[in-house]
């Protein structure tokens, strides 16, 4: 199952009339949108996403059938067990990623971001960049973990030369564990124009 | 001897000083002392004169105990001498007998030998401008880059206590304020001129450098002192620069030799009132 069909599982599931809705799909050998939402007393809009998403999620089958040539849905449950097995090892970093590490960076010139330093160690406690226009202008403000934070207060200047990533985390004294978070934060601060890139 | 002409001339890379509130002050007091004359008569005010005077005693005061500077001491006192003075001209007015006059202005004249020794010596002047002057004198490339960020500077090898005598002297010769905050030492070169009279407290939104209990060393140089170079010089540079200055001005004072950073400074030759 992969994130988008977990959530929308997540979400039916999560419904108050949920379980009430699978009691009578196990009851009943086949049944409509109008019989449920009519039995539990629901809107039948609100029981036919709800069984078109468990539909389409392979939970239901759905027989087509016609009354006084008007034709609509039948729902049996196909299944007895819900397994919910999330595979989360793509959102881990891969071992391509590390070659990101050597990609050469520094702030900026006029990127307009506004860092707030921690008053007791150096590192930068969070950021504040501008997004849009004129009265569209909105403050994001984004807070930093410690390792995040005393990379970006060893982030070379924008007057100053490029520096490959591994260089500022040695600076900075970050072990090799702290790289995923570090390339997660550079890559959102090169998307709001905090930094930029050097030429290899 | 080149180095001394090197020093001796050259290049300024501050605007020129800006009209201070320090003469904003008098600018507005002249015409507020005039109309007491005018309306109660010049003995009230002199008692005017006495109760400003007092106030600048107490600033003065409040700055020998931050700084240990004793030289505020001495204004202190001048000042005190032209508070008597002026409380005496204000209940007994002006004596007309040579020799009682000749008491009462003795004491004035050695208070104001007192101020203009201290003042032309620059022993109470702050030390912001030499500072950025030193530190944009080998820069000439303008790349900007300005960013509201401390640059890091390095590590130094130093005890707490040689960092607190260093602060010290440092405070003393007014070259910079320290403030002590989770065993860090910071030192705020303001341009305020209330911070720099002691009636505001902070280094909030002041140049910086900072030295921890670990001896790193971390610079900041604010947008407003940024802004008194003439030119857009390079940012990194500049902060790199100011910190190199107080390493190097740290290592003189651990070998005994603080009067050499004195030397530096006042090779520039700045105004001692106006700048």
């Amino acid at each position: 199952m992969d994130f988008k069909q977990a959530a929308l599982l997540g979400s039916y599931i999560s419904k108050d009339y949920a379980e009430e809705m699978f009691r009578l799909l196990a009851t009943y050998s086949s049944i409509s949108a109008s019989e449920a939402a009519s039995r539990l007393d629901l809107h039948v809009k609100t029981v036919q996403d709800f069984l078109e998403a468990l539909y389409n999620l392979d939970v239901l089958g759905r027989e087509e059938v016609y009354e006084k040539k008007r034709p609509y849905y039948r729902y049996t449950l196909k299944i007895k067990t819900i397994a919910f097995k999330l595979d989360l090892h793509y959102l881990f970093p891969s071992e391509a990623k590390d070659d990101k590490t050597s990609l050469r960076i520094r702030e900026k010139m006029n990127a307009g971001a506004r860092f707030t330093t921690a008053r007791s160690d150096p590192y930068i406690s969070n950021i504040a960049i501008w997004i849009g226009k004129g009265r569209e202008r909105t403050e994001r403000r984004i807070n930093l973990s410690i390792p995040q934070g005393q990379f970006l207060y060893h982030l070379p200047f924008p007057s100053a030369e490029f520096q490959s990533i591994n260089d500022i985390m040695h600076k900075a004294g970050l072990d090799s564990e702290h790289i995923p978070e570090i390339l997660d934060i550079v890559d959102a601060l090169i998307e709001f124009g905090v930094i930029e890139k050097g030429t290899a | 001897m080149l180095l001394k002409i090197f020093i001796m001339y050259f290049i300024r890379k501050l605007k020129p000083a800006l009209l201070g509130t320090e003469f904003l002050i008098p600018l507005f007091a002249l015409p507020a002392f005039l109309i007491v004359v005018g309306i109660w008569g010049i003995r009230a005010a002199w008692g005017a004169i006495a109760v400003i005077e007092f106030l600048v005693v107490l600033m003065h005061l409040n700055m020998y105990f931050r700084t240990k500077n004793n030289s505020f001491l001495w204004l202190a006192a001048a000042f005190l001498i032209i508070v008597f003075f002026a409380i005496y001209i204000s209940m007994f007015g002006m004596p007309h007998k040579d020799h009682e006059r000749t008491v009462l202005i003795i004491p004035v004249l050695c208070a104001f030998f007192i101020m203009g020794y201290i003042v032309l010596n620059k022993k109470i002047k702050w030390r912001t401008r030499e500072i950025l002057e030193l530190s944009a004198m080998p820069v000439e490339e303008t790349r900007n880059g300005f960013t509201e960020r401390p640059l890091s500077i390095g590590k130094i090898d130093a005890t707490e206590k040689e960092i607190n005598s260093f602060a010290e002297f440092i405070s003393k010769n007014m070259i910079a304020m320290p403030y002590q905050e989770n065993g860090t030492i910071i030192f705020s070169i303001s341009s305020s001129y209330w911070k720099q009279n002691g009636l505001r407290r902070g280094y909030e939104d002041e140049s910086w450098i900072s030295f921890n209990r670990s001896g790193e060393v971390n610079v900041f140089i604010s947008q407003n002192d940024y802004l008194i170079y003439r030119d857009t010089f390079s940012f990194d540079q500049l902060c790199n620069n100011m910190g190199h200055l107080f390493i190097e001005f740290f290592e003189l004072f651990k070998k005994g030799e603080g009067i050499r950073i004195m030397d530096k400074l006042n090779a520039f030759h700045l105004n001692p009132v106006t700048e």
